[in-house]
């Protein structure tokens, strides 16, 4: 079915739309991941839309979708670049140790959530894309690689120089 | 395997079950990121909205033709306007001193002195226009409507030769073959070989002239026929850098005859004596008087 799709054709608007629904939850959580807010990422998602329809007919339909990831990483940075990233938790967030209720480690955790959160948006935007791609929608690198038209040693070093930045104290060693 | 291996093999999920200080500490990190708010928004309210928008990216885009346009226009327009400049020829004559122009068709032109000739010289032979202040001698190639513009009138011919000449209130046309349409105010008529068109002080005559081979001017002489002495001295002073004085003298009495444009002693005897004057000259002072 979902081969299906796939093959529809760009330029048609049924074949357009599917297009769209199929691409839009990632497309849009790929933008917030760039710039921490919502409506600049729906507005950058729509005007990486807008090229592939107008487009349609010069876009080879495999490459459709890294051409909308393209476009939109292009549009971020023409526009957005500049804007204040702000993340936060959903509202029911369990600490990572559920059964552990000392009051002393419930405000440990409170305080590392936070602490996490800031160095995320603190996170040049293309670390924080490659590293909650991998660690929210559990892309392999390669699948990264891929999307961004990047190699996977390049997703490797900007995925270690986010984890060093988010304070994992283990050291890189060769 | 070193700590960066390993880490990257557990983030690509290639380690799940290991168990050591740094995974721990990558889980802790995952975990509390997995829980970060994404954006909630409704693809269909996306797409809905990315539908209603699709229109005003589409008058971007015309927004952005006309852009193009006015921008190619902008550089067009002053490139154009220097090459029409440039490919009009202007010939310029001084007093005393005439030329030969040669048109892009190989029709000639003899200009005469003090006198101004102006053509295009892109697309020559489909519209063969000139501009004429002064006087000159055409000798026109047969081809499409040859027009001269003057102030006082224009002349038309498809292939002749014709003298025009366009002086301050003069504008006399003289056709020596073929023939010529002659139009000034509402006023046309098409001249014959010999026929002479003229226009002096808005009075319009045609006569018949013996039959001149070629203007006077081109043998180096000017002649009139009841022409006002003014414009005969201005005509002299085309020919002779002089200054003219008239002491108790009409200079509207009618001079007919003709001067030389080779010596200017002989030129003024031959008008003085015709009209029974006087003069006398002093380096370019020259003083006429009864």
């Amino acid at each position: 079915m979902k081969k299906i799709v796939m093959k529809t054709n760009l330029c048609d608007k049924i074949g357009f739309e599917n297009f769209y629904k199929h691409h839009f939850k990632s497309a849009n959580n790929f933008a917030f991941y760039k710039c921490g807010n919502s409506d600049a990422a729906l507005d950058l998602v729509q005007d990486g839309f807008s090229k592939i329809w107008e487009n349609c007919s010069k876009i080879d339909f495999d490459k459709a979708k890294t051409y909308l990831f393209t476009s939109i990483n292009n549009l971020f940075l023409n526009t957005v670049k500049h804007q204040k990233v702000v993340f936060n938790y959903q509202k029911e967030t369990p600490n990572f140790d559920r059964d552990n209720q000392n009051p002393e480690y419930i405000l440990e955790e409170e305080e590392y959530k936070k602490q996490l959160l800031s160095k995320i948006a603190a996170l040049p935007a293309n670390q924080r894309e490659v590293f909650l791609l991998n660690r929210i929608e559990n892309k392999k690198y390669k699948e990264i690689a891929e999307l961004l038209d990047i190699s996977i040693k390049t997703v490797e070093k900007r995925m270690s120089l986010a984890l060093k930045a988010l304070g994992l104290k283990t050291k890189f060693t060769k | 395997m070193t700590n960066k291996e390993k880490i990257h093999k557990w983030m690509n999920g290639e380690l799940e079950n290991e168990k050591s200080e740094n995974t721990s500490e990558l889980q802790k990190i995952s975990h509390y990121t997995k829980y970060i708010q994404l954006p909630k928004t409704d693809v269909n309210f996306a797409l809905q909205q990315f539908q209603n928008r699709k229109k005003p990216t589409k008058t971007i885009r015309l927004k952005l033709f006309y852009k193009i346009a006015a921008s190619l226009l902008l550089l067009i327009a002053p490139a154009y306007y220097l090459y029409s400049i440039n490919s009009t020829v202007s010939k310029i004559t001084q007093v005393a001193q005439t030329t030969f122009v040669d048109l892009p068709d190989a029709s000639q032109v003899k200009l005469s002195a003090n006198s101004k000739l102006q053509y295009c010289k892109t697309n020559w032979n489909s519209k063969r226009m000139l501009t004429l202040k002064g006087e000159a001698y055409f000798k026109v190639k047969k081809g499409e409507k040859f027009t001269v513009k003057t102030k006082l009138g224009n002349v038309e011919v498809l292939g002749t030769q014709f003298n025009v000449k366009q002086r301050n209130a003069i504008f006399e046309v003289v056709c020596y073959k073929g023939s010529v349409k002659v139009t000034s105010g509402k006023k046309t008529e098409v001249l014959l070989p010999g026929n002479v068109f003229q226009i002096i002080n808005n009075k319009q005559t045609t006569y018949t002239k013996t039959k001149d081979q070629k203007p006077s001017w081109t043998q180096k002489e000017s002649s009139f026929k009841n022409t006002p002495l003014k414009d005969v001295i201005n005509e002299l002073k085309n020919y002779y850098l002089v200054n003219v004085q008239l002491k108790n003298i009409n200079n509207q009495q009618l001079f007919t005859g003709a001067f030389t444009h080779t010596n200017i002693d002989v030129a003024l005897r031959t008008i003085t004596q015709s009209l029974d004057i006087q003069y006398t000259k002093t380096n370019k002072n020259i003083i006429l008087f009864k």
